[in-house]
C-alpha cells in the first residue's frame, strides 16, 4: 500500500514539474516568429516597439558564472570565462592593468605598421613601413621600402610609388631612393611640400611597387587635424573613493567629441595601468579627467609619486583623427598606498 | 536532420535535480553573425532566408549538405540569426549604422526573447528566450563587426554607442570628418549579458584579399567572386593596413570577451590559389594573424614570425608553430580558442567534420578533434 502511494505521489510530482517547466519555458520564450516580414529592419522596428512595453532589460547573466563556478569538471573555455570575469570585474572598465611596458595599450596603438609581402612561390620579400601611422598637419613624412632575397639578405632594388587620397584620388607619383646605400629606399615628403599641395585630413595610401621583384604593397597613414592640443598643464588628486585622478588641460579649437588615453607608471620601466575617457568638448580650455583605480595602483605595490608615462588624444570622427603620442614626464604627488582604495568602485 | 530537443526521461531527471539543487538552468542561445557579401538585411530573398543559408551554403562541392548550426546545437540549445547588408554593392564599412548598428539592434531584440524574425526549421522551438545564456558566433567580417561593437560598448571608449552613416557613397565612402553623421546605437545594451563572442576566420585585422582588390593586382578571380567584391569600395575597411583595422577604432577593453578560432587550410582544389596571395598560414582567404587578432601587422612575415617550418632543400614542410598567445593580441580581452585545419568556406558551413589542428599557446583544448561548431558545443 505504502509503495503504491509513493508511486502515485512520485508520478504526480514529475507531471507537475514537467507542466511547470513547459509553462515557464513558453512564457519566457514567447511565440516563435512565424510570419517573417520582408525586411529584417522592419522586424526589429516592430519587435522593438512591442518589446519596450514588456521588458526593457535582458535578465542578468550572473547566474551563468555561478553555475560554471559550481561545476566539478570545467572545460578550458569555462575556466577561462571565470578568469576573464575576475580580471574584468576587478577594476572599473575605463582602466586596464598591465605591469610590463611592452603591453602598454598606447604603445601598441601607435606601434609602426611594418608590412612584409612574399613573392609568389619564393621566399623573396618586400617590406614597407613609415616612420609613423598617424601624422598631423605640419609633420614631415618618411616612407621606407626594402627587399630581401630568398636567404633573407637585403638587396638593392628599384621602387616606384603612387600617393592616393582616400582610395580614390591619385595625388602624385614618386621614385624611392637609397642615398646612403643601406639597401633601404626612402621617400621623404616635407611638411612644406604637403602644405603647398594642400593635402587634406584623411587617409593616404602610398602604393609601392618593387620593379626588382615585381610585387607591390602599400603603406597607409592618416593626416589629422584633431582640433585640440594638450597645453602641458597637469594636476592630480585623490578623490573621495581613493582613486587617483590625473587631469590634463586641453585647448580645443573646434568643438567635437574627443577620446583620451593615458598610462600610469611608477617609474619609466614600472607600469601600473591605463585609463581612457571620451567626451564632447566645446571650444576653449578644459581639464580632462583620467581616473586610475586605487585598487589597481595598490595591486602594483608601488607607492607614489606616479608617472604619467604616455598620453594621447583624438578627435572622434570617421576616420579617427589622432594627435601625437606624448610622454609628458609628469609626476604626481607622493601618495602612500594606504591612501588608495582597497576595493574597486 | 531534425533535432529531438529533450526526452521525457532526461526532463524528469533534470527536474528532479533542479528540485534538489534549487537552482535554475538556462539554455544556451547562440547569436549568429554572418560575414561579407550577404544581402542579410532581407529576411527572405528568392525564397530563402539569407542569414540562415549562410551557415549551410557551400562554395565548394566537398561541403555541400553540411550545416554549421545543426552541428552547433545540442540539448536545449537555441539560436538567433542576425542579418545585415554586407554586400559589395552597398559598400558599408564595419562601423556603419547598417552593419554594426544593425547587428547591435538585432542582438538586443534577440536577447529580449522576441525571436529573431526568421523561421527556424528545427522540429522544436529553437528561438532564444530572455533567460538564456547568450553567446555570439561570428564569421569573417562578422568578427570585425563584433570587435567594433564590443570595443565601443564600454563607457570611455572612442565610439561609445556610436555608428556612422555614410556621407558620400560615390566618392569618399567615408562618414566624413564631422559628427553630423553619428548614429546613436546602444552597443552597451547589446553586449550586456553576452557571455562570450566566438570569432571564426575573423577578418579582425583585415584580409590581404581586400588589399589585392584595392591595390589593383587581384589574381584569384574565383575566390574573389566567392567571398569578396571586385571593387575597392566594398572592402576598403577590410584591408590589412592598421589605419583601417577595427583595433584602431575601439577602446582599451571590450564589452564581452572574444575567443578566436583560426583556420589554416587551403580551399579544396585551389591549393595554389590561396598561397598565391597570402604570406603565410591562412584559411585560403584570411591570414591566421588576422583571424587570431595577433598584435603587429596581419601581413608581417608569418614565415619566420608566426610559423616555424622545417625545410628540406629549401622546401617548407611540417606543421606551423603558433606563437600568438593571449598576451600578444592586437585587441584587448581576446583569447585563443584553437587553430584548426579548415578553410574559410568550411568554417561557416561545418563542411569538415574532424579536422586536424595544431597546438597553440593558450589554446582552449575542449572539443579537440572536432570542427569549430563541435568545439563550441563541447566547450560549453
Amino acid at each position: 500500500m505504502m509503495k503504491k502511494i509513493l508511486l502515485v505521489v512520485s508520478a504526480l510530482f514529475v507531471i507537475l514539474l514537467l507542466g511547470y517547466m513547459a509553462f515557464n519555458e513558453k512564457q519566457l520564450m514567447g511565440e516563435p516568429q512565424n510570419n517573417p516580414v520582408a525586411s529584417i529592419k522592419e522586424f526589429v522596428k516592430q519587435s522593438s516597439s512591442h518589446a519596450e512595453n514588456i521588458q526593457n532589460k535582458t535578465l542578468s547573466n550572473k547566474d551563468v558564472y555561478q553555475r560554471i563556478s559550481g561545476l566539478t569538471n570545467k572545460s578550458d573555455f569555462q575556466q577561462s570565462l571565470l578568469d576573464d570575469q575576475a580580471t574584468h570585474n576587478r577594476y572599473p572598465e575605463h582602466n586596464s592593468q598591465f605591469s610590463n611596458p611592452k603591453f602598454d595599450p598606447l604603445s601598441k596603438r601607435y606601434a609602426l605598421d611594418e608590412r612584409v609581402s612574399k613573392k609568389e612561390g619564393t621566399h623573396e620579400t618586400l617590406t614597407v613601413w613609415s616612420d609613423k601611422k598617424f601624422y598631423q598637419q605640419g609633420d614631415d613624412i618618411q616612407i621606407f621600402a626594402q627587399i630581401k632575397d630568398g636567404a633573407e639578405q637585403a638587396i638593392s632594388g628599384d621602387f616606384s610609388a603612387k600617393l592616393i587620397y582616400e582610395e580614390s584620388q591619385l595625388l602624385d607619383e614618386y621614385i624611392l631612393t637609397d642615398e646612403d646605400s643601406d639597401k633601404i629606399s626612402e621617400l621623404f615628403l616635407s611638411a612644406q611640400n604637403i602644405e603647398s599641395k594642400q593635402y587634406k585630413s584623411g587617409i593616404y595610401k602610398l602604393l609601392i611597387h618593387s620593379k626588382t621583384l615585381n610585387i607591390s604593397d602599400s603603406v597607409v597613414f592618416s593626416i589629422s587635424s584633431p582640433d585640440a592640443l594638450f597645453t602641458g598643464e597637469y594636476r592630480d588628486s585623490l578623490n573621495d573613493d581613493g582613486d587617483l585622478l590625473v587631469e590634463a588641460q586641453v585647448d580645443v579649437a573646434k568643438e567635437g567629441r574627443f577620446y583620451f588615453q593615458a598610462s600610469l607608471y611608477s617609474s619609466p620601466v614600472d607600469a601600473i595601468g591605463s585609463s581612457q575617457h571620451s567626451a564632447e568638448l566645446g571650444t576653449g580650455q578644459h581639464w580632462v579627467p583620467l581616473s586610475f583605480d586605487g585598487l589597481m595602483i595598490k595591486d602594483s605595490g608601488e607607492k607614489g609619486p606616479y608617472l604619467l608615462q604616455q598620453i594621447s588624444l583624438a578627435k572622434v570622427t570617421m576616420p579617427i583623427q589622432r594627435g601625437p603620442l606624448l610622454q609628458p614626464g609628469y609626476y604626481t604627488q607622493a601618495y602612500d598606498l594606504d591612501q588608495l582604495a582597497t576595493a574597486s568602485n | 536532420m531534425l533535432r529531438l530537443k529533450t526526452s521525457f526521461t532526461s526532463l524528469a531527471l533534470a527536474g528532479s535535480l533542479l528540485a534538489m539543487s534549487g537552482q535554475s538552468v538556462a539554455d544556451n542561445c547562440y547569436i549568429m553573425v554572418h560575414g561579407h557579401g550577404l544581402q542579410g538585411d532581407q529576411n527572405i530573398l528568392n525564397g530563402e532566408q539569407p542569414a540562415r543559408e549562410y551557415w549551410r551554403d557551400a562554395e565548394f562541392d566537398d561541403y555541400q549538405g553540411s550545416d554549421f548550426i545543426e552541428q552547433l546545437l545540442s540539448g536545449n540549445d537555441n539560436y538567433g540569426l542576425v542579418g545585415y547588408d554586407s554586400t559589395d554593392e552597398s559598400e558599408y564599412p564595419y562601423w556603419h549604422d547598417n552593419t554594426a548598428g544593425e547587428v547591435a539592434r538585432q542582438i538586443i531584440e534577440i536577447k529580449k526573447g522576441n525571436g529573431d524574425g526568421y523561421t527556424h526549421d528545427e522540429s522544436v522551438d529553437t528561438q532564444c528566450a530572455a533567460s538564456d545564456d547568450f553567446y555570439v558566433v561570428s564569421h569573417s567580417q562578422g568578427a570585425a563587426e563584433m570587435m567594433y561593437i564590443s570595443g565601443n560598448a564600454v563607457s570611455g571608449s572612442p565610439y561609445y554607442n556610436r555608428a556612422y552613416a555614410q556621407m558620400d557613397t560615390t566618392n569618399s565612402n567615408q562618414a566624413g570628418l564631422s559628427s553630423s553623421n553619428e548614429v546613436v546605437v546602444d552597443f552597451d545594451s547589446a553586449m550586456d549579458s553576452i557571455v562570450a563572442i566566438f570569432t571564426i576566420g575573423g577578418a579582425i585585422t583585415g584580409t590581404e584579399g581586400a588589399d589585392r582588390v584595392c591595390d589593383g593586382n587581384w589574381l584569384d578571380g574565383i575566390i574573389n567572386a566567392a567571398f569578396l567584391g571586385k571593387t575597392c569600395g566594398g572592402v576598403r575597411t577590410m584591408q590589412t593596413n592598421d589605419v583601417y583595422t577595427v583595433r584602431n577604432y575601439i577602446g582599451t577593453t571590450l564589452g564581452a570577451p572574444v575567443y578566436t578560432f583560426g583556420g589554416y587550410k587551403t580551399f579544396p582544389g585551389y591549393s595554389s590559389a590561396s598561397s598565391a596571395f597570402l604570406g603565410g598560414e591562412d584559411d585560403g582567404y584570411i591570414n591566421l594573424a588576422s583571424q587570431m587578432s595577433c598584435e603587429g601587422s596581419a601581413t608581417r612575415n608569418l614565415y619566420s614570425d608566426l610559423s616555424t617550418y622545417k625545410t628540406f632543400f629549401g622546401v617548407a614542410y611540417g606543421s606551423p608553430k603558433f606563437t600568438c598567445d593571449d598576451d600578444h593580441k592586437g585587441t584587448p580581452r581576446t583569447y585563443n580558442m584553437a587553430s584548426v585545419h579548415t578553410d574559410h568556406d568550411a568554417e561557416r558551413n561545418g563542411g569538415l567534420n574532424s579536422p586536424s589542428y595544431t597546438s597553440i599557446d593558450d589554446g582552449r583544448n575542449c572539443g579537440a578533434g572536432e570542427n569549430v561548431a563541435g568545439r563550441i558545443n563541447a566547450c560549453n
